[in-house]
Protein backbone atom coordinates (compact mmCIF):
# COMPACT_ATOMS: atom_id res chain seq x y z
CA UNK A 1 0.00 0.00 0.00
CA UNK A 2 2.91 2.51 0.86
CA UNK A 3 5.98 3.44 -0.56
CA UNK A 4 9.02 2.87 2.33
CA UNK A 5 12.15 2.79 0.62
CA UNK A 6 14.85 2.53 3.53
CA UNK A 7 15.07 0.00 6.46
CA UNK A 8 16.64 2.39 8.91
CA UNK A 9 15.89 0.48 12.15
CA UNK A 10 18.65 1.38 14.69
CA UNK A 11 17.81 -2.22 15.68
CA UNK A 12 19.61 -3.58 13.15
CA UNK A 13 23.29 -3.25 13.80
CA UNK A 14 25.44 -6.21 13.64
CA UNK A 15 27.11 -7.48 17.12
CA UNK A 16 30.40 -9.28 16.61
CA UNK A 17 28.54 -12.25 17.53
CA UNK A 18 25.52 -11.54 15.09
CA UNK A 19 25.26 -13.48 11.70
CA UNK A 20 23.58 -10.61 10.47
CA UNK A 21 25.59 -8.77 7.27
CA UNK A 22 26.36 -5.06 7.49
CA UNK A 23 24.40 -4.08 4.61
CA UNK A 24 26.72 -0.23 3.99
CA UNK A 25 25.06 2.65 2.26
CA UNK A 26 27.90 4.75 0.71
CA UNK A 27 25.67 7.00 -0.88
CA UNK A 28 22.39 7.42 1.26
CA UNK A 29 20.14 5.07 2.25
CA UNK A 30 19.27 2.93 -1.21
CA UNK A 31 18.66 -1.04 -0.85
CA UNK A 32 18.40 -1.82 -4.38
CA UNK A 33 21.49 -3.99 -5.88
CA UNK A 34 23.48 -2.89 -8.71
CA UNK A 35 21.58 -4.81 -11.69
CA UNK A 36 25.17 -5.36 -13.36
CA UNK A 37 26.99 -6.77 -10.08
CA UNK A 38 24.42 -7.38 -7.60
CA UNK A 39 26.40 -5.32 -5.56
CA UNK A 40 23.90 -4.17 -2.78
CA UNK A 41 25.78 -2.06 -1.00
CA UNK A 42 25.37 0.20 -4.28
CA UNK A 43 22.27 1.88 -5.98
CA UNK A 44 22.12 1.92 -9.26
CA UNK A 45 20.80 5.37 -10.17
CA UNK A 46 19.41 5.49 -13.63
CA UNK A 47 21.75 7.20 -15.75
CA UNK A 48 21.23 10.13 -18.43
CA UNK A 49 21.19 7.76 -21.44
CA UNK A 50 18.99 4.95 -19.49
CA UNK A 51 16.34 7.78 -18.75
CA UNK A 52 16.32 8.81 -22.58
CA UNK A 53 16.02 5.85 -23.68
CA UNK A 54 12.99 5.09 -20.81
CA UNK A 55 11.05 7.92 -21.97
CA UNK A 56 11.71 6.65 -26.08
CA UNK A 57 10.33 3.57 -25.03
CA UNK A 58 7.40 5.08 -22.92
CA UNK A 59 6.64 7.19 -26.01
CA UNK A 60 6.92 4.46 -28.80
CA UNK A 61 4.04 2.94 -26.44
CA UNK A 62 2.30 6.08 -26.13
CA UNK A 63 3.01 8.52 -28.94
CA UNK A 64 0.08 10.92 -27.74
CA UNK A 65 1.02 11.35 -23.97
CA UNK A 66 1.97 14.83 -23.09
CA UNK A 67 3.27 15.80 -19.22
CA UNK A 68 5.33 17.99 -17.30
CA UNK A 69 8.92 16.69 -15.63
CA UNK A 70 7.86 15.93 -12.41
CA UNK A 71 4.57 13.71 -14.26
CA UNK A 72 7.15 12.41 -16.42
CA UNK A 73 9.25 11.31 -13.58
CA UNK A 74 6.42 10.33 -11.49
CA UNK A 75 4.50 8.08 -14.36
CA UNK A 76 6.64 7.69 -17.44
CA UNK A 77 9.42 5.63 -15.93
CA UNK A 78 8.17 3.32 -14.06
CA UNK A 79 9.80 0.42 -15.91
CA UNK A 80 13.43 1.21 -14.55
CA UNK A 81 14.62 -0.35 -11.64
CA UNK A 82 14.75 2.75 -9.57
CA UNK A 83 13.65 6.38 -10.36
CA UNK A 84 16.16 8.69 -11.31
CA UNK A 85 17.62 11.34 -9.94
CA UNK A 86 15.41 15.04 -11.07
CA UNK A 87 18.70 16.50 -12.22
CA UNK A 88 18.78 12.95 -14.92
CA UNK A 89 15.63 13.35 -15.86
CA UNK A 90 15.78 17.13 -16.71
CA UNK A 91 18.88 16.75 -18.52
CA UNK A 92 17.20 13.71 -21.19
CA UNK A 93 14.47 15.81 -21.41
CA UNK A 94 16.60 18.79 -22.59
CA UNK A 95 18.48 16.29 -24.51
CA UNK A 96 15.47 14.86 -26.25
CA UNK A 97 14.22 18.74 -26.85
CA UNK A 98 17.94 19.38 -28.66
CA UNK A 99 17.38 15.94 -30.75
CA UNK A 100 14.38 16.78 -31.83
CA UNK A 101 12.12 14.10 -30.62
CA UNK A 102 10.10 16.01 -28.09
CA UNK A 103 8.88 19.53 -28.63
CA UNK A 104 8.37 21.82 -25.11
CA UNK A 105 4.92 23.54 -24.79
CA UNK A 106 5.60 26.40 -21.85
CA UNK A 107 2.45 27.70 -20.53
CA UNK A 108 1.42 30.77 -19.03
CA UNK A 109 1.78 29.74 -15.74
CA UNK A 110 5.09 29.19 -16.13
CA UNK A 111 4.82 25.25 -16.23
CA UNK A 112 6.19 23.45 -19.29
CA UNK A 113 5.03 20.04 -20.74
CA UNK A 114 6.60 18.02 -22.94
CA UNK A 115 5.12 16.04 -25.51
CA UNK A 116 6.13 13.85 -29.00
CA UNK A 117 7.31 16.16 -32.04
CA UNK A 118 6.62 13.91 -34.32
CA UNK A 119 3.69 11.32 -33.25
CA UNK A 120 3.26 8.84 -35.68
CA UNK A 121 -0.48 9.14 -37.49
CA UNK B 1 -21.35 1.49 -38.41
CA UNK B 2 -22.84 0.28 -35.14
CA UNK B 3 -20.70 -1.81 -33.03
CA UNK B 4 -22.42 -4.19 -30.05
CA UNK B 5 -25.79 -4.47 -28.93
CA UNK B 6 -27.05 -2.13 -25.82
CA UNK B 7 -29.89 -2.44 -23.33
CA UNK B 8 -31.17 -0.35 -21.48
CA UNK B 9 -32.64 -0.93 -18.26
CA UNK B 10 -35.25 1.80 -16.83
CA UNK B 11 -35.96 1.80 -13.53
CA UNK B 12 -36.81 5.71 -13.07
CA UNK B 13 -40.14 5.07 -14.88
CA UNK B 14 -39.34 8.58 -16.26
CA UNK B 15 -40.33 8.47 -20.43
CA UNK B 16 -38.35 11.22 -21.20
CA UNK B 17 -34.97 10.46 -19.78
CA UNK B 18 -35.29 7.36 -21.16
CA UNK B 19 -36.18 8.14 -24.59
CA UNK B 20 -33.44 10.85 -24.60
CA UNK B 21 -30.74 8.42 -24.27
CA UNK B 22 -32.00 5.88 -26.83
CA UNK B 23 -32.43 8.64 -29.52
CA UNK B 24 -28.37 9.22 -28.41
CA UNK B 25 -27.62 5.73 -28.66
CA UNK B 26 -29.16 4.25 -31.34
CA UNK B 27 -27.32 6.00 -33.71
CA UNK B 28 -24.17 4.07 -32.44
CA UNK B 29 -25.67 0.61 -31.12
CA UNK B 30 -28.68 -1.63 -31.49
CA UNK B 31 -30.75 -0.97 -28.74
CA UNK B 32 -32.96 -3.08 -26.55
CA UNK B 33 -35.57 -1.81 -24.44
CA UNK B 34 -36.26 -3.76 -21.34
CA UNK B 35 -39.55 -4.08 -20.44
CA UNK B 36 -40.70 -1.58 -17.68
CA UNK B 37 -41.23 -3.93 -14.89
CA UNK B 38 -40.07 -3.63 -11.21
CA UNK B 39 -39.48 -6.65 -11.20
CA UNK B 40 -36.16 -7.66 -12.62
CA UNK B 41 -36.10 -11.02 -11.00
CA UNK B 42 -31.84 -12.84 -11.70
CA UNK B 43 -33.89 -15.21 -14.66
CA UNK B 44 -35.89 -12.62 -16.00
CA UNK B 45 -32.83 -10.45 -16.47
CA UNK B 46 -30.70 -12.93 -17.47
CA UNK B 47 -33.55 -14.00 -20.57
CA UNK B 48 -33.42 -10.47 -21.32
CA UNK B 49 -29.70 -9.68 -21.79
CA UNK B 50 -29.29 -13.13 -23.56
CA UNK B 51 -31.69 -12.16 -26.51
CA UNK B 52 -30.27 -8.59 -26.56
CA UNK B 53 -26.83 -9.93 -27.32
CA UNK B 54 -25.67 -6.71 -25.09
CA UNK B 55 -22.19 -5.65 -24.62
CA UNK B 56 -23.05 -2.64 -22.78
CA UNK B 57 -25.99 -1.98 -20.49
CA UNK B 58 -27.65 1.23 -19.94
CA UNK B 59 -29.33 1.54 -15.93
CA UNK B 60 -31.54 4.85 -16.31
CA UNK B 61 -32.80 6.11 -12.19
CA UNK B 62 -33.58 9.05 -10.68
CA UNK B 63 -32.41 9.50 -7.08
CA UNK B 64 -36.14 7.91 -5.74
CA UNK B 65 -35.18 4.92 -7.33
CA UNK B 66 -31.52 4.66 -6.31
CA UNK B 67 -32.14 1.69 -4.22
CA UNK B 68 -33.53 -0.12 -6.91
CA UNK B 69 -30.95 0.72 -9.34
CA UNK B 70 -28.55 -0.22 -6.61
CA UNK B 71 -30.15 -3.65 -6.02
CA UNK B 72 -30.64 -4.02 -10.16
CA UNK B 73 -26.80 -3.71 -10.42
CA UNK B 74 -26.04 -6.65 -7.79
CA UNK B 75 -28.40 -8.43 -9.79
CA UNK B 76 -26.39 -7.85 -13.01
CA UNK B 77 -22.89 -8.55 -11.58
CA UNK B 78 -24.34 -11.74 -10.51
CA UNK B 79 -25.84 -12.67 -13.77
CA UNK B 80 -22.84 -10.85 -16.57
CA UNK B 81 -20.21 -9.74 -14.55
CA UNK B 82 -18.33 -9.24 -17.47
CA UNK B 83 -20.79 -6.86 -18.98
CA UNK B 84 -19.86 -2.97 -18.40
CA UNK B 85 -23.17 -1.73 -16.92
CA UNK B 86 -23.64 2.70 -17.45
CA UNK B 87 -25.79 3.78 -15.04
CA UNK B 88 -27.77 7.11 -16.10
CA UNK B 89 -28.95 9.45 -14.18
CA UNK B 90 -31.04 12.41 -13.51
CA UNK B 91 -29.10 14.13 -11.33
CA UNK B 92 -26.12 12.73 -8.30
CA UNK B 93 -24.48 13.69 -5.96
CA UNK B 94 -21.04 12.54 -5.21
CA UNK B 95 -21.52 10.43 -2.54
CA UNK B 96 -24.06 8.57 -4.80
CA UNK B 97 -21.16 8.31 -7.22
CA UNK B 98 -19.48 6.43 -5.16
CA UNK B 99 -21.72 3.90 -4.26
CA UNK B 100 -22.87 3.43 -7.35
CA UNK B 101 -19.06 2.82 -8.68
CA UNK B 102 -18.40 0.91 -5.55
CA UNK B 103 -21.36 -0.93 -6.23
CA UNK B 104 -19.62 -2.28 -9.67
CA UNK B 105 -21.01 0.37 -12.21
CA UNK B 106 -18.40 1.13 -14.79
CA UNK B 107 -19.56 4.60 -15.45
CA UNK B 108 -22.57 7.17 -14.99
CA UNK B 109 -23.71 9.49 -16.91
CA UNK B 110 -26.31 12.82 -15.63
CA UNK B 111 -28.67 14.62 -17.31
CA UNK B 112 -28.48 16.67 -19.20
CA UNK B 113 -27.22 13.75 -21.83
CA UNK B 114 -24.85 15.09 -24.88
CA UNK B 115 -24.42 12.54 -27.95
CA UNK B 116 -20.66 14.09 -27.57
CA UNK B 117 -20.47 13.05 -23.82
CA UNK B 118 -22.37 9.61 -24.10
CA UNK B 119 -21.22 7.80 -27.17
CA UNK B 120 -17.45 8.29 -26.18
CA UNK B 121 -18.39 7.20 -22.97
CA UNK B 122 -20.14 4.26 -23.93
CA UNK B 123 -17.34 3.29 -26.40
CA UNK B 124 -14.84 3.21 -23.76
CA UNK B 125 -16.14 0.56 -21.50
CA UNK B 126 -17.33 -1.50 -24.61
CA UNK B 127 -13.39 -1.36 -25.11
CA UNK B 128 -12.83 -2.31 -21.49
CA UNK B 129 -15.84 -5.52 -22.42
CA UNK B 130 -14.00 -6.16 -25.51
CA UNK B 131 -10.54 -6.39 -24.00
CA UNK B 132 -9.01 -4.10 -25.87
CA UNK B 133 -5.95 -2.68 -24.20
CA UNK B 134 -5.77 0.87 -23.36
CA UNK B 135 -2.16 2.42 -23.91
CA UNK B 136 -0.36 3.78 -20.84
CA UNK B 137 -3.01 2.38 -18.08
CA UNK B 138 -0.96 1.54 -15.35
CA UNK B 139 -2.34 -1.00 -13.32
CA UNK B 140 -4.23 1.22 -11.26
CA UNK B 141 -3.82 -0.07 -7.72
CA UNK B 142 -0.36 -1.15 -7.63
CA UNK B 143 1.44 2.38 -9.54
CA UNK B 144 -1.54 4.61 -8.00
CA UNK B 145 -0.38 3.11 -4.62
CA UNK B 146 3.59 3.62 -5.05
CA UNK B 147 3.29 7.04 -5.43
CA UNK B 148 0.43 8.07 -2.62
CA UNK B 149 2.31 7.73 0.55
CA UNK B 150 0.00 6.88 3.62
CA UNK B 151 -1.52 4.33 5.91
CA UNK B 152 -3.68 6.41 7.81
CA UNK B 153 -7.56 5.54 7.86
CA UNK B 154 -8.16 8.71 6.42
CA UNK B 155 -5.33 8.98 4.20
CA UNK B 156 -6.87 5.56 3.08
CA UNK B 157 -10.33 6.34 2.65
CA UNK B 158 -9.62 8.88 0.00
CA UNK B 159 -6.89 6.99 -1.96
CA UNK B 160 -8.96 3.90 -2.36
CA UNK B 161 -11.09 6.28 -3.92
CA UNK B 162 -8.97 6.30 -6.87
CA UNK B 163 -9.60 3.09 -8.74
CA UNK B 164 -12.92 4.00 -8.80
CA UNK B 165 -12.44 7.36 -10.46
CA UNK B 166 -10.21 6.74 -12.57
CA UNK B 167 -12.55 3.64 -14.10
CA UNK B 168 -14.97 6.63 -14.71
CA UNK B 169 -15.27 9.43 -17.07
CA UNK B 170 -16.86 11.78 -14.67
CA UNK B 171 -15.49 15.35 -13.94
CA UNK B 172 -13.77 15.47 -10.73
CA UNK B 173 -13.14 18.12 -7.86
CA UNK B 174 -10.28 17.33 -5.67
CA UNK B 175 -10.37 20.21 -2.56
CA UNK B 176 -7.71 20.36 0.29
CA UNK B 177 -5.51 22.66 1.91
CA UNK B 178 -2.13 23.71 0.12
CA UNK B 179 0.21 21.11 -0.19
CA UNK B 180 -2.01 18.21 0.25
CA UNK B 181 -1.41 16.46 -3.39
CA UNK B 182 -4.09 17.89 -4.99
CA UNK B 183 -2.01 17.85 -8.67
CA UNK B 184 -0.72 13.78 -6.96
CA UNK B 185 -4.41 12.84 -6.84
CA UNK B 186 -5.17 14.83 -9.87
CA UNK B 187 -1.83 12.61 -12.03
CA UNK B 188 -3.19 9.41 -10.24
CA UNK B 189 -6.83 9.66 -11.59
CA UNK B 190 -5.26 10.48 -15.03
CA UNK B 191 -3.07 6.94 -15.26
CA UNK B 192 -5.15 5.17 -14.16
CA UNK B 193 -7.98 5.80 -16.41
CA UNK B 194 -8.29 5.19 -19.74
CA UNK B 195 -6.70 8.00 -20.90
CA UNK B 196 -3.38 7.62 -19.71
CA UNK B 197 -1.49 7.20 -23.24
CA UNK B 198 -3.02 10.90 -23.94
CA UNK B 199 -2.14 13.76 -22.23
CA UNK B 200 -1.90 15.11 -18.90
CA UNK B 201 -2.02 18.42 -19.02
CA UNK B 202 -2.13 20.82 -15.56
CA UNK B 203 -2.91 24.52 -15.25
CA UNK B 204 -2.71 26.56 -12.37
CA UNK B 205 -5.52 29.42 -12.66
CA UNK B 206 -4.24 31.69 -10.14
CA UNK B 207 -0.94 32.12 -11.98
CA UNK B 208 -1.74 33.18 -15.09
CA UNK B 209 -2.79 36.72 -15.55
CA UNK B 210 -6.46 37.57 -16.19
CA UNK B 211 -6.61 39.06 -18.97
CA UNK B 212 -4.74 35.56 -20.31
CA UNK B 213 -6.52 33.43 -18.89
CA UNK B 214 -9.31 32.52 -22.13
CA UNK B 215 -7.09 32.95 -24.81
CA UNK B 216 -4.64 30.23 -23.02
CA UNK B 217 -7.80 27.95 -22.33
CA UNK B 218 -9.43 28.40 -25.54
CA UNK B 219 -6.66 29.40 -28.01
CA UNK B 220 -7.39 32.23 -30.63
CA UNK B 221 -7.32 32.35 -34.63
CA UNK B 222 -4.70 34.53 -36.62
CA UNK B 223 -6.06 38.08 -36.38
CA UNK B 224 -8.25 37.80 -33.18
CA UNK B 225 -6.56 40.81 -31.57
CA UNK B 226 -3.60 42.64 -32.66
CA UNK B 227 -0.80 41.04 -31.71
CA UNK B 228 -2.60 37.30 -32.86
CA UNK B 229 -0.29 37.26 -35.83
CA UNK B 230 -0.78 33.35 -36.01
CA UNK B 231 -3.14 30.19 -34.42
CA UNK B 232 -2.81 29.46 -31.23
CA UNK B 233 -4.00 26.18 -29.78
CA UNK B 234 -5.58 26.05 -26.61
CA UNK B 235 -4.84 23.81 -23.55
CA UNK B 236 -8.53 22.40 -23.96
CA UNK B 237 -7.42 21.25 -27.81
CA UNK B 238 -3.88 20.08 -26.34
CA UNK B 239 -5.45 18.26 -24.01
CA UNK B 240 -7.77 16.30 -26.47
CA UNK B 241 -8.74 12.99 -25.29
CA UNK B 242 -6.18 13.41 -22.24
CA UNK B 243 -7.27 15.07 -18.95
CA UNK B 244 -7.53 18.86 -17.95
CA UNK B 245 -6.12 19.69 -14.43
CA UNK B 246 -7.30 22.53 -13.59
CA UNK B 247 -5.54 23.80 -9.97
CA UNK B 248 -6.64 26.67 -8.22
CA UNK B 249 -10.48 26.93 -9.94
CA UNK B 250 -10.96 29.57 -8.18
CA UNK B 251 -9.31 32.04 -9.48
CA UNK B 252 -10.96 31.68 -13.03
CA UNK B 253 -12.01 34.81 -13.82
CA UNK B 254 -15.96 34.84 -14.24
CA UNK B 255 -16.07 35.06 -18.31
CA UNK B 256 -13.46 31.89 -18.57
CA UNK B 257 -15.79 30.25 -15.87
CA UNK B 258 -18.97 30.73 -18.48
CA UNK B 259 -16.96 29.45 -21.08
CA UNK B 260 -15.84 26.15 -19.28
CA UNK B 261 -19.59 25.85 -18.11
CA UNK B 262 -20.26 25.62 -21.43
CA UNK B 263 -17.25 23.01 -22.55
CA UNK B 264 -18.16 20.71 -19.69
CA UNK B 265 -21.67 21.19 -20.30
CA UNK B 266 -21.57 20.22 -24.17
CA UNK B 267 -18.02 19.30 -24.59
CA UNK B 268 -17.58 22.09 -27.58
CA UNK B 269 -15.93 26.06 -27.07
CA UNK B 270 -14.95 28.73 -29.32
CA UNK B 271 -11.45 29.90 -29.53
CA UNK B 272 -11.35 33.90 -29.48
CA UNK B 273 -11.86 35.32 -32.68
CA UNK B 274 -13.13 31.99 -34.28
CA UNK B 275 -16.90 32.06 -35.44
CA UNK B 276 -16.70 28.06 -35.47
CA UNK B 277 -17.38 25.84 -32.72
CA UNK B 278 -14.93 23.23 -31.78
CA UNK B 279 -15.59 20.14 -30.17
CA UNK B 280 -12.80 17.90 -27.56
CA UNK B 281 -13.01 15.27 -26.05
CA UNK B 282 -11.52 16.16 -22.47
CA UNK B 283 -11.42 14.92 -18.72
CA UNK B 284 -11.42 18.09 -16.11
CA UNK B 285 -10.15 17.84 -12.86
CA UNK B 286 -10.64 20.57 -11.05
CA UNK B 287 -9.07 21.23 -7.89
CA UNK B 288 -9.05 24.21 -5.28
CA UNK B 289 -7.95 25.01 -1.54
CA UNK B 290 -10.61 26.94 -0.61
CA UNK B 291 -14.27 25.94 0.66
CA UNK B 292 -15.92 26.27 -3.09
CA UNK B 293 -19.23 26.36 -1.44
CA UNK B 294 -18.08 29.12 0.28
CA UNK B 295 -16.28 30.56 -2.46
CA UNK B 296 -20.06 30.37 -4.50
CA UNK B 297 -21.68 32.49 -1.40
CA UNK B 298 -19.10 35.05 -2.01
CA UNK B 299 -19.74 34.78 -5.49
CA UNK B 300 -15.65 34.00 -6.79
CA UNK B 301 -16.96 30.76 -8.31
CA UNK B 302 -20.23 30.06 -10.21
CA UNK B 303 -23.09 27.78 -8.92
CA UNK B 304 -23.69 26.41 -11.76
CA UNK B 305 -19.90 25.58 -12.49
CA UNK B 306 -19.73 23.94 -9.48
CA UNK B 307 -22.32 21.41 -9.63
CA UNK B 308 -20.98 20.65 -13.19
CA UNK B 309 -17.35 20.17 -11.42
CA UNK B 310 -18.71 18.62 -8.16
CA UNK B 311 -19.73 15.69 -9.93
CA UNK B 312 -16.68 13.10 -8.18
CA UNK B 313 -15.29 15.04 -5.20
CA UNK B 314 -12.20 13.83 -3.02
CA UNK B 315 -11.19 16.00 0.08
CA UNK B 316 -7.43 15.61 1.12
CA UNK B 317 -6.74 15.74 4.59
CA UNK B 318 -4.41 18.09 5.89
CA UNK B 319 -1.51 16.51 7.44
CA UNK B 320 -2.19 17.54 10.74
CA UNK B 321 -4.83 15.22 10.56
CA UNK B 322 -3.28 12.05 9.76
CA UNK B 323 0.31 12.61 11.98
CA UNK B 324 0.64 9.18 12.02
CA UNK B 325 1.96 9.18 8.14
CA UNK B 326 4.34 12.18 9.34
CA UNK B 327 7.53 9.44 9.81
CA UNK B 328 6.51 7.44 6.41
CA UNK B 329 6.76 10.62 4.58
CA UNK B 330 9.80 12.01 6.46
CA UNK B 331 11.66 9.08 5.27
CA UNK B 332 10.61 8.67 2.14
CA UNK B 333 11.64 12.52 1.41
CA UNK B 334 14.95 11.66 3.53
CA UNK B 335 15.24 8.48 0.65
CA UNK B 336 14.70 11.37 -2.19
CA UNK B 337 17.04 13.99 -1.19
CA UNK B 338 19.51 11.43 0.37
CA UNK B 339 20.19 10.64 -3.55
CA UNK B 340 19.76 13.63 -5.05
CA UNK B 341 22.11 15.30 -2.71
CA UNK B 342 24.79 12.45 -2.15
CA UNK B 343 24.04 12.47 1.46
CA UNK B 344 25.48 10.23 3.91
CA UNK B 345 21.84 10.98 6.23
CA UNK B 346 20.46 7.76 7.12
CA UNK B 347 17.63 8.55 9.47
CA UNK B 348 15.82 10.77 12.16
CA UNK B 349 17.04 10.73 15.72
CA UNK B 350 13.98 10.18 18.02
CA UNK B 351 13.89 13.85 19.37
CA UNK B 352 14.06 15.08 15.77
CA UNK B 353 11.37 12.83 14.64
CA UNK B 354 8.75 13.61 17.51
CA UNK B 355 9.43 17.67 16.57
CA UNK B 356 8.02 16.40 13.10
CA UNK B 357 5.10 14.40 14.77
CA UNK B 358 3.97 17.50 16.76
CA UNK B 359 4.67 20.05 14.90
CA UNK B 360 0.83 21.69 12.82
CA UNK B 361 2.01 21.53 9.30
CA UNK B 362 0.11 24.35 8.15
CA UNK B 363 1.77 23.42 4.74
CA UNK B 364 1.05 20.00 4.81
CA UNK B 365 3.63 17.21 2.58
CA UNK B 366 5.10 20.35 0.70
CA UNK B 367 6.33 21.93 3.83
CA UNK B 368 7.14 18.48 5.50
CA UNK B 369 9.30 17.73 1.96
CA UNK B 370 10.80 21.07 2.67
CA UNK B 371 11.84 20.58 5.86
CA UNK B 372 13.54 17.28 5.30
CA UNK B 373 14.89 18.60 2.36
CA UNK B 374 16.76 21.54 4.64
CA UNK B 375 17.77 19.17 7.14
CA UNK B 376 19.48 17.27 4.67
CA UNK B 377 21.72 20.06 3.17
CA UNK B 378 22.36 21.22 6.76
CA UNK B 379 23.18 17.88 8.28
CA UNK B 380 26.54 16.57 8.36
CA UNK B 381 25.71 13.27 10.40
CA UNK B 382 24.48 10.27 9.60
CA UNK B 383 21.10 11.06 11.56
CA UNK B 384 18.99 14.32 11.42
CA UNK B 385 18.76 15.90 14.76
CA UNK B 386 16.42 17.99 16.26
CA UNK B 387 18.50 21.19 16.01
CA UNK B 388 19.00 20.97 11.87
CA UNK B 389 15.19 21.12 11.34
CA UNK B 390 14.05 24.51 10.69
CA UNK B 391 10.38 25.10 10.35
CA UNK B 392 8.79 27.86 8.97
CA UNK B 393 7.27 29.34 12.43
CA UNK B 394 9.09 28.23 15.15
CA UNK B 395 5.87 29.26 17.87
CA UNK B 396 4.32 26.31 16.36
CA UNK B 397 6.40 24.14 17.06
CA UNK B 398 5.62 21.91 19.91
CA UNK B 399 2.02 23.51 20.05
CA UNK B 400 -0.41 20.65 19.83
CA UNK B 401 -4.11 21.18 20.18
CA UNK B 402 -5.85 20.22 24.01
CA UNK B 403 -8.22 18.14 24.11
CA UNK B 404 -11.06 20.92 24.59
CA UNK B 405 -10.02 22.25 21.38
CA UNK B 406 -9.75 18.98 19.56
CA UNK B 407 -12.78 17.87 20.37
CA UNK B 408 -14.91 21.28 19.88
CA UNK B 409 -13.64 20.98 16.26
CA UNK B 410 -14.71 17.60 15.29
CA UNK B 411 -17.68 18.15 16.80
CA UNK B 412 -18.15 21.51 14.62
CA UNK B 413 -17.25 19.16 12.08
CA UNK B 414 -19.80 16.55 12.80
CA UNK B 415 -23.06 18.74 13.13
CA UNK B 416 -21.94 20.40 10.06
CA UNK B 417 -21.74 17.19 8.35
CA UNK B 418 -25.01 15.98 9.66
CA UNK B 419 -26.95 19.22 8.73
CA UNK B 420 -26.11 18.85 5.06
CA UNK B 421 -26.71 14.95 5.07
CA UNK B 422 -30.56 15.99 6.47
CA UNK B 423 -31.22 18.77 4.56
CA UNK B 424 -29.94 16.61 2.02
CA UNK B 425 -32.13 13.76 2.14
CA UNK B 426 -34.84 16.09 2.71
CA UNK B 427 -34.25 18.09 -0.32
CA UNK B 428 -33.89 21.09 1.41
CA UNK B 429 -36.95 21.27 3.92
CA UNK B 430 -35.74 22.98 7.27
CA UNK B 431 -38.98 21.85 8.78
CA UNK B 432 -38.73 18.38 7.82
CA UNK B 433 -34.95 18.00 8.50
CA UNK B 434 -35.60 19.84 11.92
CA UNK B 435 -38.25 17.56 12.78
CA UNK B 436 -35.73 14.47 12.18
CA UNK B 437 -32.99 15.93 13.96
CA UNK B 438 -34.90 16.35 17.13
CA UNK B 439 -34.46 20.03 16.99
CA UNK B 440 -36.97 22.86 17.51
CA UNK B 441 -36.76 25.01 13.81
CA UNK B 442 -35.59 28.39 15.37
CA UNK B 443 -32.39 26.15 16.57
CA UNK B 444 -32.36 24.29 13.72
CA UNK B 445 -32.37 27.34 11.57
CA UNK B 446 -29.33 29.17 14.09
CA UNK B 447 -27.24 25.94 13.04
CA UNK B 448 -27.62 26.83 9.40
CA UNK B 449 -26.76 30.25 9.62
CA UNK B 450 -23.62 29.29 12.02
CA UNK B 451 -22.16 26.83 9.24
CA UNK B 452 -23.45 29.47 6.28
CA UNK B 453 -24.85 26.71 4.96
CA UNK B 454 -26.65 27.29 1.59
CA UNK B 455 -30.37 25.63 1.97
CA UNK B 456 -31.33 26.11 -1.09
CA UNK B 457 -28.79 23.94 -2.59
CA UNK B 458 -30.55 20.92 -1.73
CA UNK B 459 -33.83 22.14 -3.02
CA UNK B 460 -34.91 20.16 -6.13
CA UNK B 461 -34.14 22.35 -9.56
CA UNK B 462 -37.15 24.19 -10.46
Amino acid sequence: MCLFVANLDKSHRASRTSPVKIKAFPRGPGIAPCPLTGNESVMHEPSVAETVRAIREYLRKNPNAQDTQAGILQWWLTDLPNKPRDAAVKEALEELVHDGFLSEHKGKDAQISYRMKNPPP
Amino acid sequence: MKSAGALLLDVSSSQSLSSKLQRILETAFTITLSPQSSNHADEELGQTIRRADAGLIFLISVSQTLAAARDVIAALKRIVPEVPVIVALEECDSAQAFELLNDGAADFISAPFQEIDVLPRAWKALKNFLGEDIPGQVDSRQQQFRQLIGQSPIFLQQAQKISLIASCEANVLIVGETGTGKELYARAIHYGSARAGRPFMPVNCGAIPTELVENELFGHIRGAFTSASSLQVGLIEEANGGTLFLDEIDCLPVHAQVKLLRFLQEKEYRPLGSSRMRRADVRVVAASNLNLEEAVDMGKVRQDLFYRLNIISLTLPPLRDRREDVPLLARHFLAKYSREFDSQVRDFTEEAMNMLMIYGWPGNVRELEHAVERAIVLCNKPFIQASDIVLSNQALAGKRESLREAKAKEIERFEKNYIQGVLSACRGNITRAAEISQKNRRAFWQLIQKYRIDVSRFKPAS
